[in-house]
Protein backbone atom coordinates (compact mmCIF):
# COMPACT_ATOMS: atom_id res chain seq x y z
CA UNK A 1 0.00 0.00 0.00
CA UNK A 2 2.55 2.42 0.71
CA UNK A 3 4.15 5.06 -1.89
CA UNK A 4 1.38 3.61 -4.14
CA UNK A 5 0.97 7.43 -5.66
CA UNK A 6 4.67 7.81 -5.62
CA UNK A 7 4.63 7.70 -10.07
CA UNK A 8 1.72 10.21 -10.10
CA UNK A 9 2.87 13.65 -11.46
CA UNK A 10 0.76 15.91 -10.65
CA UNK A 11 -0.19 18.45 -7.87
CA UNK A 12 -3.20 16.31 -5.97
CA UNK A 13 -0.86 13.28 -6.10
CA UNK A 14 2.12 15.19 -4.41
CA UNK A 15 -0.75 16.59 -1.86
CA UNK A 16 -2.33 13.24 -1.42
CA UNK A 17 1.67 11.58 -0.88
CA UNK A 18 2.07 14.60 1.39
CA UNK A 19 -1.26 13.47 3.47
CA UNK A 20 -0.19 9.56 3.32
CA UNK A 21 2.77 10.57 5.45
CA UNK A 22 1.58 12.49 7.69
CA UNK A 23 -0.95 10.26 8.52
CA UNK A 24 1.29 7.26 8.64
CA UNK A 25 3.55 9.07 10.93
CA UNK A 26 0.72 10.41 13.10
CA UNK A 27 0.28 6.04 13.89
CA UNK A 28 3.53 5.55 14.90
CA UNK A 29 2.99 6.29 18.60
CA UNK A 30 0.95 3.02 18.67
CA UNK A 31 4.33 1.11 18.84
CA UNK A 32 5.31 3.10 21.90
CA UNK A 33 2.29 1.45 23.01
CA UNK A 34 2.73 -2.35 22.22
CA UNK A 35 6.30 -2.00 23.38
CA UNK A 36 4.76 -0.92 26.60
CA UNK A 37 2.48 -3.72 26.92
CA UNK A 38 5.25 -6.47 26.21
CA UNK A 39 7.45 -4.79 29.44
CA UNK A 40 4.21 -4.67 31.33
CA UNK A 41 3.34 -8.11 30.51
CA UNK A 42 7.06 -9.59 30.90
CA UNK A 43 6.34 -7.70 34.50
CA UNK A 44 3.35 -9.34 35.34
CA UNK A 45 4.48 -13.22 34.24
CA UNK A 46 7.89 -12.36 36.70
CA UNK A 47 5.69 -11.05 39.80
CA UNK A 48 2.64 -13.75 39.36
CA UNK A 49 5.01 -16.96 38.78
CA UNK A 50 8.17 -16.32 40.47
CA UNK A 51 7.80 -12.92 43.15
CA UNK A 52 4.18 -13.46 44.38
CA UNK A 53 3.69 -17.03 43.04
CA UNK A 54 0.27 -17.39 45.14
CA UNK A 55 -2.20 -15.59 47.19
CA UNK A 56 -3.55 -12.31 47.47
CA UNK A 57 0.19 -10.94 46.30
CA UNK A 58 -0.38 -13.29 42.68
CA UNK A 59 -3.98 -11.58 42.29
CA UNK A 60 -3.30 -8.25 43.04
CA UNK A 61 -0.37 -8.07 40.66
CA UNK A 62 -2.58 -9.60 37.91
CA UNK A 63 -5.69 -6.89 38.59
CA UNK A 64 -2.74 -4.22 38.41
CA UNK A 65 -1.70 -5.34 35.37
CA UNK A 66 -5.45 -5.16 33.42
CA UNK A 67 -5.64 -1.75 35.33
CA UNK A 68 -2.40 -0.61 34.07
CA UNK A 69 -3.27 -1.63 30.21
CA UNK A 70 -6.57 -0.64 30.19
CA UNK A 71 -5.68 2.78 32.01
CA UNK A 72 -2.70 3.06 29.48
CA UNK A 73 -4.69 2.20 26.02
CA UNK A 74 -7.22 4.90 27.17
CA UNK A 75 -4.91 7.58 28.35
CA UNK A 76 -2.42 7.05 25.29
CA UNK A 77 -5.72 6.59 22.78
CA UNK A 78 -6.89 10.11 24.13
CA UNK A 79 -3.96 11.98 23.12
CA UNK A 80 -3.43 10.51 19.31
CA UNK A 81 -6.11 10.83 16.53
CA UNK A 82 -4.67 7.92 14.43
CA UNK A 83 -4.58 3.99 14.77
CA UNK A 84 -2.19 2.98 11.95
CA UNK A 85 -2.86 0.68 9.41
CA UNK A 86 -2.68 -3.20 11.29
CA UNK A 87 -3.19 -1.59 14.62
CA UNK A 88 -6.08 -3.50 15.89
CA UNK A 89 -5.21 -7.12 14.18
CA UNK A 90 -1.30 -6.69 15.65
CA UNK A 91 -2.62 -6.00 18.91
CA UNK A 92 -4.65 -8.74 18.76
CA UNK A 93 -2.59 -11.02 17.55
CA UNK A 94 0.51 -10.46 19.78
CA UNK A 95 -1.71 -10.97 22.95
CA UNK A 96 -2.95 -14.17 21.46
CA UNK A 97 0.32 -15.52 20.89
CA UNK A 98 1.61 -13.91 24.54
CA UNK A 99 -1.21 -15.69 26.16
CA UNK A 100 -1.24 -19.32 24.96
CA UNK A 101 2.34 -19.83 24.55
CA UNK A 102 2.09 -18.86 28.25
CA UNK A 103 -0.61 -21.33 28.99
CA UNK A 104 -0.06 -23.84 26.88
CA UNK A 105 4.22 -24.12 26.43
CA UNK A 106 6.42 -21.80 28.19
CA UNK A 107 4.65 -21.23 31.83
CA UNK A 108 4.28 -25.32 32.14
CA UNK A 109 7.65 -26.27 30.80
CA UNK A 110 9.13 -23.10 33.38
CA UNK A 111 7.31 -24.18 36.66
CA UNK A 112 7.89 -28.01 35.60
CA UNK A 113 12.31 -27.26 34.72
CA UNK A 114 12.76 -24.20 37.30
CA UNK A 115 9.64 -24.08 39.82
CA UNK A 116 9.31 -20.21 40.64
CA UNK A 117 13.48 -19.33 39.85
CA UNK A 118 13.87 -15.61 39.24
CA UNK A 119 15.90 -15.87 36.60
CA UNK A 120 14.35 -18.60 34.32
CA UNK A 121 11.03 -16.82 34.67
CA UNK A 122 12.40 -13.05 34.07
CA UNK A 123 13.94 -14.80 30.72
CA UNK A 124 10.89 -16.65 29.60
CA UNK A 125 9.02 -14.02 30.44
CA UNK A 126 11.15 -11.49 28.01
CA UNK A 127 10.38 -14.33 25.63
CA UNK A 128 7.26 -14.45 26.02
CA UNK A 129 6.87 -10.65 25.19
CA UNK A 130 8.45 -10.76 21.98
CA UNK A 131 5.46 -10.69 20.13
CA UNK A 132 4.64 -7.45 21.21
CA UNK A 133 8.20 -6.08 20.30
CA UNK A 134 7.93 -7.76 16.90
CA UNK A 135 4.41 -6.01 16.52
CA UNK A 136 5.57 -2.82 17.46
CA UNK A 137 8.95 -2.99 15.20
CA UNK A 138 6.76 -3.96 12.56
CA UNK A 139 4.41 -0.89 13.10
CA UNK A 140 7.32 1.42 12.91
CA UNK A 141 8.51 0.18 10.05
CA UNK A 142 5.85 1.10 7.85
CA UNK A 143 6.22 3.84 5.76
CA UNK B 1 -14.01 3.53 -24.27
CA UNK B 2 -11.02 2.00 -24.22
CA UNK B 3 -8.71 4.90 -22.49
CA UNK B 4 -8.06 4.35 -19.04
CA UNK B 5 -9.85 7.76 -18.10
CA UNK B 6 -12.87 5.98 -18.22
CA UNK B 7 -12.39 3.42 -15.74
CA UNK B 8 -11.40 6.30 -13.14
CA UNK B 9 -13.80 6.43 -9.90
CA UNK B 10 -15.45 9.90 -10.55
CA UNK B 11 -16.32 9.86 -6.33
CA UNK B 12 -12.40 9.40 -6.17
CA UNK B 13 -10.85 11.61 -8.37
CA UNK B 14 -11.90 15.22 -6.96
CA UNK B 15 -8.39 16.34 -5.37
CA UNK B 16 -9.29 16.95 -1.55
CA UNK B 17 -11.79 13.49 -1.89
CA UNK B 18 -8.32 12.04 -3.38
CA UNK B 19 -6.47 13.39 -0.04
CA UNK B 20 -8.93 12.31 2.33
CA UNK B 21 -8.53 8.83 0.99
CA UNK B 22 -5.23 8.91 0.71
CA UNK B 23 -4.66 9.82 4.22
CA UNK B 24 -7.12 6.75 5.51
CA UNK B 25 -6.11 4.68 3.44
CA UNK B 26 -2.32 4.88 5.40
CA UNK B 27 -4.18 4.45 8.20
CA UNK B 28 -6.96 1.65 10.17
CA UNK B 29 -8.68 5.21 11.70
CA UNK B 30 -8.20 8.81 12.18
CA UNK B 31 -10.37 11.54 13.46
CA UNK B 32 -12.47 13.82 11.95
CA UNK B 33 -10.32 16.65 12.78
CA UNK B 34 -7.05 15.25 12.35
CA UNK B 35 -8.30 14.47 8.72
CA UNK B 36 -9.61 18.46 8.53
CA UNK B 37 -6.57 19.68 9.73
CA UNK B 38 -4.22 17.46 7.49
CA UNK B 39 -6.19 17.91 4.05
CA UNK B 40 -6.32 21.80 5.35
CA UNK B 41 -10.55 22.28 4.62
CA UNK B 42 -13.07 23.26 6.78
CA UNK B 43 -15.24 21.41 9.07
CA UNK B 44 -18.16 21.40 6.90
CA UNK B 45 -16.28 20.63 3.97
CA UNK B 46 -14.85 17.68 5.41
CA UNK B 47 -18.69 17.02 6.36
CA UNK B 48 -19.77 17.06 2.91
CA UNK B 49 -17.52 15.12 1.08
CA UNK B 50 -17.47 12.65 4.15
CA UNK B 51 -20.77 12.09 3.16
CA UNK B 52 -20.33 11.82 -0.58
CA UNK B 53 -17.73 9.12 0.21
CA UNK B 54 -20.01 7.37 3.16
CA UNK B 55 -22.86 6.99 0.68
CA UNK B 56 -20.73 5.42 -2.19
CA UNK B 57 -19.32 2.88 0.82
CA UNK B 58 -15.94 3.78 0.71
CA UNK B 59 -16.09 5.14 4.46
CA UNK B 60 -17.36 4.32 7.42
CA UNK B 61 -17.92 6.70 10.24
CA UNK B 62 -18.42 5.99 13.82
CA UNK B 63 -18.67 7.96 17.45
CA UNK B 64 -17.12 7.21 20.55
CA UNK B 65 -17.50 8.78 23.64
CA UNK B 66 -14.10 10.26 25.29
CA UNK B 67 -14.48 11.92 28.57
CA UNK B 68 -17.19 14.64 28.05
CA UNK B 69 -16.63 14.87 23.89
CA UNK B 70 -17.52 12.56 21.34
CA UNK B 71 -14.83 11.44 19.19
CA UNK B 72 -15.77 11.33 15.54
CA UNK B 73 -13.43 8.51 13.52
CA UNK B 74 -13.39 7.89 10.47
CA UNK B 75 -12.00 4.76 8.41
CA UNK B 76 -11.90 3.35 5.43
CA UNK B 77 -14.27 -0.23 3.90
CA UNK B 78 -12.23 -2.56 1.85
CA UNK B 79 -14.47 -0.67 -0.71
CA UNK B 80 -13.16 2.15 -0.13
CA UNK B 81 -9.20 0.28 -0.18
CA UNK B 82 -10.22 -1.53 -3.48
CA UNK B 83 -11.66 1.34 -5.20
CA UNK B 84 -8.91 3.68 -4.06
CA UNK B 85 -5.93 1.15 -5.44
CA UNK B 86 -8.11 1.02 -8.20
CA UNK B 87 -7.90 4.35 -8.85
CA UNK B 88 -4.33 4.88 -8.04
CA UNK B 89 -3.25 1.99 -10.89
CA UNK B 90 -5.31 3.56 -13.28
CA UNK B 91 -3.82 7.18 -12.44
CA UNK B 92 -0.54 5.78 -13.01
CA UNK B 93 -1.37 4.06 -16.29
CA UNK B 94 -2.41 6.81 -17.83
CA UNK B 95 1.13 9.27 -16.43
CA UNK B 96 3.38 6.13 -17.59
CA UNK B 97 1.58 6.31 -21.23
CA UNK B 98 1.91 9.91 -21.44
CA UNK B 99 5.65 9.80 -20.18
CA UNK B 100 6.27 6.95 -22.37
CA UNK B 101 8.33 7.68 -25.30
CA UNK B 102 6.95 8.16 -28.65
Amino acid sequence: MSNQTNNLPSSPAADAERVRTHAVAAGRWFSGYLAALGVASAILIVLSNSVFPEGFPRSLSTGAWAVFVVALASWWAKRHAVYPAGATRSLYLATAVWFLLYLLLVGPLVRWQFDTALLPWTLAALLLSAPFFIAAAWIRARR
Amino acid sequence: MSHPRHTLDPVIHLPIRFSIMAALNAVERAEFGFIRDTVEISDSLLSQHITTLEQAGYVQVSKHQAGRHTKTWLSLTPEGRAAFRRHVAVLNQIAASATAPA
